[in-house]
């Protein structure tokens, strides 16, 4: 993870880097978390209503120390205690992007708590905002982790693996105090023997994303315990063909810089909400989030900028619960390669992440022709990498256009940078 | 009182658009005669009026805010010292709040039926006492207050603390220089 240190807010100089070993201290907190899910079990969504009522009193105590949000409530003439429940909700303000963008330094609560850190958000469907996390935030990921070992039933495995494609090539490894005693091994695609390392650890708990999916894909297959992909749009072709590839399920899981985990795919594939540590609203096709967990900021009511909608279900994996249903993270799209092969563009999104550039798009407008648009600078070899990563989709000799430019422009909360001109081919 | 169904009509009413206060007075006081009891006298009404009245005596006439209020009034209901309780509970309220904001309408249902003692349907005495704690709106108001001080007192104190060892970190320079 990427982390700046905040002098503004104090945050503790030496923390330049996650050190799990550094937050050992969480672990009861992380433990009570992982209980916190495992024991969210409400029989109706009324009981589900009255019971998740009950978690907004961290968030409510949390929103009276955040300069941010009382200067917003007090505008509206609300009080963080108004909110006593879900029902309550939708007389809140929400909270855009744009506005977190602006306000990020008064949203944490105050005052400052030791070991937080700032992390920019993905800067790859826009310019990324500073997201401020406690050390629980940072650790918190490993709670829900858990909660999906027990609820599938797996045999846990204390080697968790992290699998990244990004140019970077970052590896390290370290103890991981907070998940049983195990430990992390970040393995970078862009180092020695990857598949190697990967192979030598056993039964590893497997986080990647669609990118290092597909390249799994194209090696010999590994036997982990459980794959979770993250980031970006997993298509269900990909996530089946990782299933067989690997034998063991694989849950797409959604979560954000700004909020952390908020949804992972059952066995049935539907998109479960991680109540109660946060809570979800659609409104008007939007997924809007709550936070209810302590938290270096209270987010009530942040829109996501993605699509889907909030229903209730019992669903036949037994958990019953909120579900997100229609979820469109990052506006799928679809390249159409010569041979016809539905490519998934989100695949090209890691190229343009280590970049200086506050936005981009990539535009199919042909067969074998596309526009890449760039607002800021890009490093010389992304043209490089954008004509191997389309030869490994299928593009013999595509021809690129670049094309720097002010600003992109677009419509909707949350910016698409893939498009195609092209239809797809009739089935 | 039936404050959910209260808070569904005022919302489905005709907006309020400003009262004369003649007019919300005698709404107002009318309250007091059909419950058999005795109106506040106009001098009276000259040191206790407030401009929320006149949106309570718009929701009388155009809810059933004002039946609800006839039903449980008694006639020996002394109208000064009821004012006087309620003006002083809704002074952190004004017309814009209450009518922007849903909790704040709900607050001011409260402190009336509290200050006439009107009994809440569906509620104990003390849930109406505890959910009216919650929503006062004064309280809101003083801890507003008291956690910009805290913050403003936590940041002189950070200050402080940096600027002390910025100057025993330049005191301990010179002595090695």
């Amino acid at each position: 993870m990427n982390s700046q240190v905040v002098d503004e807010l104090d945050i503790v100089p030496e923390v330049r880097h996650t050190d799990p070993e550094r937050l050992r201290w969480l672990v009861p907190e992380v433990s009570a978390a992982t209980d916190r899910l495992l024991s969210f079990q409400p029989t109706d969504e009324r009981a589900a209503t009255a019971s998740i009522a009950q978690h907004f009193a961290s968030l409510r105590k949390a929103l009276w120390t955040s300069p941010h949000m009382i200067s917003r409530l007090r505008a509206c003439g609300l009080s963080p205690d108004d909110l006593q429940g879900p029902d309550d909700l939708h007389h809140f303000p929400t909270l855009s992007r744009t506005e977190w963008g602006n306000a990020w330094r008064d949203l944490p609560i105050h005052p400052p708590e030791p070991l937080w850190v700032a992390v920019p958000s993905s800067g790859s469907t826009g310019a990324p905002v500073q997201v401020v996390k406690s050390a629980f935030d940072q650790v918190h990921m490993w709670a829900v982790l858990d909660f999906l070992i027990v609820r599938r039933q797996l045999t846990r495995s204390t080697q968790v693996a992290l699998l990244c494609t990004l140019p970077s090539g970052m590896e390290y490894d370290a103890a991981l105090p907070m998940f049983h005693e195990g430990h992390l091994h970040r393995i970078s695609t862009q180092r020695a023997r990857p598949w190697e390392r990967l192979a030598a650890l056993p039964n590893p708990i497997l986080f990647t994303d669609p990118a290092g999916l597909h390249w799994l894909l194209a090696q010999s297959p590994l036997r982990p315990t459980l794959v979770l992909s993250s980031a970006s749009h997993l298509s269900p072709s990909v996530r089946q063909a990782s299933e067989a590839h690997f034998q063991c399920p694989v849950v797409d899981y959604y979560a954000t810089t700004e909020v952390g985990a908020i949804a992972a795919t059952c066995g049935e594939q539907r998109l479960h909400v991680l109540a109660p540590e946060v809570f979800v609203e659609s409104i008007e096709g939007e997924l809007v989030v709550s936070r209810l967990r302590s938290s270096a900021i209270p987010i009530l009511r942040y829109r996501t900028g993605d699509s889907g909608r909030v229903a209730w279900i019992s669903c036949r994996c037994g958990q019953n619960g909120w579900v997100i249903a229609d979820f469109s993270g990052r506006h799928a799209c679809w390249f159409t390669n010569p041979a016809g092969a539905q490519i998934d563009a989100w695949q090209l999104a890691w190229l343009f992440k280590h970049h200086a550039l506050t936005d981009f798009r990539v535009t199919q407008d042909s067969t074998s022709q596309f526009t890449i648009e760039l607002v800021g600078t890009a490093k010389p070899n992304l043209q490089e990498h954008l004509y191997e990563a389309l030869f490994r989709m299928g593009w013999v000799s595509p021809s690129l256009s670049f094309h720097t430019c002010e600003a992109i422009p677009r419509s909707g909360s949350k910016a698409s940078p893939f498009r195609t001109m092209v239809s797809p081919p009739s089935p | 009182m039936n404050i959910k169904a209260l808070l569904a009509e005022i919302a489905a009413a005709p907006p309020y658009a400003g009262l004369d206060r003649a007019i919300a007075v005698a709404i107002l006081n009318d309250l007091f005669r059909k419950a058999g009891g005795t109106p506040l006298p106009d001098p009276a009404w000259d040191t206790q009026w407030r401009a929320i009245h006149a949106v309570l005596a718009h929701w009388a006439s155009t809810t059933r805010f004002g039946e609800s209020t006839v039903q449980q009034l008694r006639r020996t209901q002394k109208p000064e010292a009821g004012y006087r309780a309620f003006n002083e509970a809704v002074e952190a309220l004004n017309e814009e709040l209450i009518l922007s904001n849903a909790f704040r309408r709900e607050e001011i249902l409260r402190h009336w039926a509290a200050a006439w003692g009107l009994a809440i349907e569906g509620e104990t005495p003390a849930e109406s006492k505890k959910r009216l704690e919650t929503l006062d709106y004064r309280r809101t108001l003083k801890e507003f207050a008291r956690a910009e001080e805290s913050r403003k007192s936590e940041e002189a104190a950070r200050l402080a603390a940096l600027a002390a060892a910025q100057a025993a970190e330049e005191a301990a320079r010179g002595w090695r220089e």
